[in-house]
């Protein structure tokens, strides 16, 4: 009998402890893939059209600013504590810059499903990267590094980030003024006006709701009826569009980002070679351009001729 | 009489372990219908109106990657 309590003991021990062991053993990388209704509200963009120039040239930006701030805190730690080993947190950090790459280099023509697919996979793996970076460096930080770093990413925010602010802005108002025109087109009053101020970044959403909804009360009953139908039969279609790819997305997203931050620490090596290729590249051209002037100003000189023979 | 109290016990003790390790995320199911439009909705104006705020871009909208610091 009492072997069989022990037998019994042993078993459940070993039931309840395996969960933990198996955690202990993935602990290395957490993977984000925990679908929002944030996330579908982004991804539901993508299936109108500029919407996925929208989303990832927002994603650029998001990750370019985690890449800049993350570069300023390994500099900061390699120079305040030249003691720390920070290889991890540099392959960490050289993994986001290649989602970086891959979000610059989507082709944004291909199909709306795949697009957004590509978008969730990104996002997430992203916030993955940024999560496991931050655990890896947190510990590291004092309050000096910290209020030197927090300096510097003030820095980063003004100066680095305003070419890509600006071009998310440009995006923005272009679908605003997109989505604005097919309101007017369908009440049959185009105003270019109210288009342009939107464009222009003249009018905001108050403003332009206000005058829709003016134009939208002027219509007869049957006729706002008819356009209230087609828009909310619109969106429901997009909106369940956009879940049936949720739907298929989920159930493999976290192997699937796994196996991507596996895939791409293992092609790191060729990736650093190619970018230090490329920097050495740039370094070489500007050494040449310092070193011989002359080719500078024969080149400058060459375009002044072709501009003055092309005004002519 | 206290092996089968203790054998009952260790069962309870398992359960109640591997109940509170499983995802219940009750919440998520609600957030996820505040996001779908209401399909009975049948003042136009309203519905019109819906349109323009939920396909409308905020400029300063960002993605949120998380944070690095």
């Amino acid at each position: 009998m009492a072997n069989k309590i022990i037998a019994i003991i042993i078993g459940l021990l070993i039931l309840t402890t395996m969960p933990l062991v198996l955690a202990e053993e993935n602990s290395e990388i957490v993977v984000d893939s925990n679908i929002t209704p944030l996330d579908e509200r982004e991804t539901k963009l993508i299936l109108l059209p500029l919407g996925a120039e929208i989303r990832m040239t927002q994603l650029e930006k998001s990750i370019t600013r985690n890449v800049l701030i993350g570069e300023t805190i390994l500099e900061t730690l390699k120079t305040n504590h030249t003691n720390y080993d920070l290889t991890e947190s540099e392959k960490t950090l050289n993994t986001l810059e290649m989602v970086l790459e891959e979000v610059k280099n989507t082709n944004l023509e291909g199909d709306k499903n795949e697009l957004v697919q590509i978008f969730v996979e990104l996002k997430k793996e992203a916030r993955t990267l940024c999560a496991q970076f931050k655990t890896q460096t947190n510990p590291l930080i004092n309050q000096n590094d910290r209020d030197e770093i927090m300096t510097k990413i003030k820095t980063i925010d003004s100066e680095y980030l305003m070419n890509i602010t600006n071009k998310v802005r440009e995006k923005v108002r272009e679908h605003n003024a997109l989505r604005t025109r097919q309101h007017l087109e369908r009440m049959g009053d185009l105003d270019e006006t109210l288009i342009k101020e939107i464009q222009e970044g003249k009018a905001n959403l108050t403003q332009t709701r206000e005058k829709l909804m003016k134009k939208f009360g002027g219509l007869t009953d049957t006729n706002k009826k008819q356009i209230a139908t087609q828009t909310r039969n619109e969106t429901i279609q997009n909106i369940t569009k956009n879940k049936k790819i949720m739907d298929q997305i989920k159930p493999k997203l976290e192997q699937k980002i796994m196996n991507k931050i596996q895939t791409r620490m293992c092609d790191m090596n060729t990736w650093v070679q190619q970018k230090e290729t490329q920097i050495q590249n740039r370094m070489n051209r500007i050494r040449d351009a310092i070193n011989n002037p002359k080719i500078i100003n024969k080149n400058k000189n060459m375009q002044t001729q072709n501009i003055g023979g092309n005004n002519q | 009489m206290k092996t089968k109290i203790l054998i009952v016990g260790l069962l309870l003790t398992t359960l109640l372990f591997f109940g509170c390790t499983q995802n219940t995320d009750t919440n998520k199911t609600n957030e996820t219908e505040n996001n779908t439009i209401d399909t009975n909705m049948t003042n136009e104006v309203e519905v019109f109106e819906k349109e323009i705020n939920t396909n409308w871009v905020n400029e300063n909208e960002n993605i949120d990657t998380g944070s690095v610091i």
